[in-house]
């Protein structure tokens, strides 16, 4: 049969809210896709997919995501997670749910100094939260050698805002606007403002891929 | 209205309830794929997990259409070009650096060619979503143009070159391939399909107007004289540029592509052929928000355009409730307009919308 007894998919995303973001192949979930919607704030991990062992799978992006992103589990609904702060940030999440998903979810939980090697120099960026007047700001540093690391550290500022839809308080430093602390969505991020093309490209394959084109049906090798 | 009814009454311009809403080229995603447990590829090749995925555009999207024959591999796999068959996220294609063809005269059709895995898939498809859900849905089933499977059998750069240093060879070339358009098709019209996409890639990135109208404007027409329900060309990119030619290709519809403007395609048929489109796939359905969709939809509907559709084959990664917002502001656009040129029909209305 080609139809099936089930919630029609127009009420499901009326219950979910708007999707987010989306990882259409979960690589430790049996493949199957997952979305991040949000309704009222909170954040809820979903897939359509029937297959055995879903929910628990769901549950545990859940708790990933939670615990890489420094967020709150929502009490009581093992898929929901929610920004402290209040406010969504969109863009951070796109990485983060990637990390949650695409990464083995027994990767230890990351700890320690907020830090990356650079990738165009020896040095190590570190990034150090400070309360200032109630506000979390993140001071974006760098140690090691680099012929000049005034400008990797700029770099990976301006990569901080432009991934992290954070504000640039100062030469070096930026926040989140609305002035949580959130220590595991800048360790997320860090990686990725280091290398802003980089990650554009990353970013470009990422939406490129499942779109039907002359280019990607092979009709453009002319 | 029937959604079936209504597509094959918009195709002929006859008055309809409200403008028609189809899929003549993919709407399927990822979600869908989950929905039903039927994912790319195996979607592509098993009847049965075809059909169960394609009923999910008619049944919880709300487009008048089915559309199954996803990819544009399953000829060319059946005349032996080596297929890469990709995993879920990601669209099957034919290797075209592989070429199985360099002469017309190597061109023939393998004695069990509609009995191969690949195309009897989408014959068993349509049989199934015929019998299933075929008195309310119009099943649209597609065959590849001989343009096409030029690409697909001699290689692109190679089938180009040849257009240029020997256009009578490509002729002769594209008589012998317009046989297996006519041979899928028919046994798709067989096993129950109401309307048949015809994609020709004659793209205006690849080839100019005047090549549409030298290699392929005949061709068309003795297609559409052969095959005995309403075709719809399809055509990727800009092709404003060859509109003329196309609206006298004898097609009943053609499927055309954001890069042209509505109206302006709408100003070029001159209700010669029927349109339907155009709703941008990368930019609006894939990256914005429902919003976007309506504004899109709406400005087809304001030009006229017959029938709304995405573009082509959406990306199987697109948010649902962005494809879900097409039918949905068709509705909403029909309950504001109730006198159109929808409601009037083509033959006794103006070419604009409301």
């Amino acid at each position: 049969m080609v139809t099936t007894d089930r919630e029609p998919v127009i009420e499901t995303l009326a219950r979910l809210g708007a999707c987010l973001e989306l990882i259409p192949i979960d690589p430790y979930g049996d493949d199957i896709t997952v979305g991040f919607f949000e309704k009222d704030g909170a954040i809820t991990v979903w897939s359509f997919s029937q297959r055995p062992g879903t929910q628990e799978r769901l549950a545990q992006i859940r708790d990933r995501a939670a615990m890489l992103g420094d967020l709150d589990i929502v009490d009581g609904q093992p898929t929901q997670f929610s920004f402290p702060g209040g406010r969504i940030y969109r863009r951070p999440l796109k990485f983060l749910a990637r990390q949650a998903v695409e990464k083995s979810p027994d990767n230890p939980a990351p700890s320690g100094r907020i830090q990356v090697k650079d990738l165009k120099s020896d040095m190590i960026l570190f990034t150090t939260p400070n309360e200032v007047d109630g506000r979390w700001i993140y001071t974006v540093d760098g140690e090691g050698e680099a012929k000049r690391p005034e400008l990797r550290i700029r770099a990976t500022v301006k990569g901080m805002e432009r991934y992290g839809e954070m504000e640039r308080v100062g030469e070096t430093e930026v926040a989140f606007p609305c002035g949580s602390r959130y220590d595991g969505l800048v360790r997320v991020l860090l990686p990725y403002a280091r290398n802003v093309t980089g990650t554009e490209d990353l970013l470009e394959a990422f939406d490129s891929r499942g779109q039907m084109t002359t280019g990607s049906l092979g009709f453009s090798q002319t | 209205m029937k959604p079936r009814e209504r597509v094959l009454a918009a195709l002929a311009g006859e008055p309809v309830d409200r403008p028609a809403v189809i899929n003549p080229g993919s709407i399927m995603t990822v979600e869908l794929m989950d929905l039903t447990g039927a994912a790319f590829p195996d979607a592509c090749r098993d009847p049965e997990l075809n059909a169960r995925l394609a009923a999910t555009g008619f049944t919880d999207l709300g487009f008048d259409s089915t559309y199954h024959h996803y990819t544009i591999v399953q000829e060319s796999s059946a005349l032996g070009c080596k297929i890469q068959w990709e995993q879920k996220d990601n669209w099957p294609t034919v290797v075209m650096s592989e070429p199985i063809w360099d002469h017309p005269d190597q061109i023939t059709i393998p004695p069990g060619f509609l009995e191969h895995p690949d195309t009897l898939c989408v014959t068993r498809a349509t049989e199934i979503l015929k019998r299933e859900i075929g008195d309310e849905a119009c099943i649209i089933g597609k065959t590849m143009g001989p343009w096409s499977l030029g690409y697909h059998t001699f290689g692109v750069q190679n089938f180009l070159l040849m257009s240029i240093d020997d256009p009578d060879l490509t002729m002769r070339a594209l008589h012998k391939l317009k046989e297996i358009s006519v041979m899928f098709g028919e046994a798709q019209i067989a096993a129950g399909a109401d309307v048949l996409m015809f994609p020709d890639h004659a793209t205006g990135d690849l080839v100019s107007g005047d090549y549409y109208r030298r290699f392929l404007m005949e061709l068309h027409q003795e297609m559409a004289e052969r095959l005995s329900v309403p075709l719809i060309l399809h055509i990727c990119g800009y092709t404003l540029d060859r509109m003329q030619y196309i609206a006298n290709s004898g097609m009943d519809c053609f499927h055309f592509d954001s890069k042209n403007d509505p109206q302006k395609a709408m100003d070029l048929a001159e209700g010669r052929i029927r349109l339907v489109g155009n709703v941008n796939n990368p930019i609006t359905l894939f990256s914005k928000g429902t919003e976007a969709v309506r504004d899109e939809v709406n400005a087809c509907l304001d030009a006229g355009v017959d029938l709304i559709a995405p573009e082509c084959a959406i990306p199987l990664q697109t948010r649902l409730e962005n494809v879900l917002e097409i039918p949905r502001a068709v509705k909403d656009w029909a309950e504001k307009n109730p006198d159109s040129v929808y409601t009037r029909g083509r033959k006794s209305a103006t070419v604009n919308g409301a």
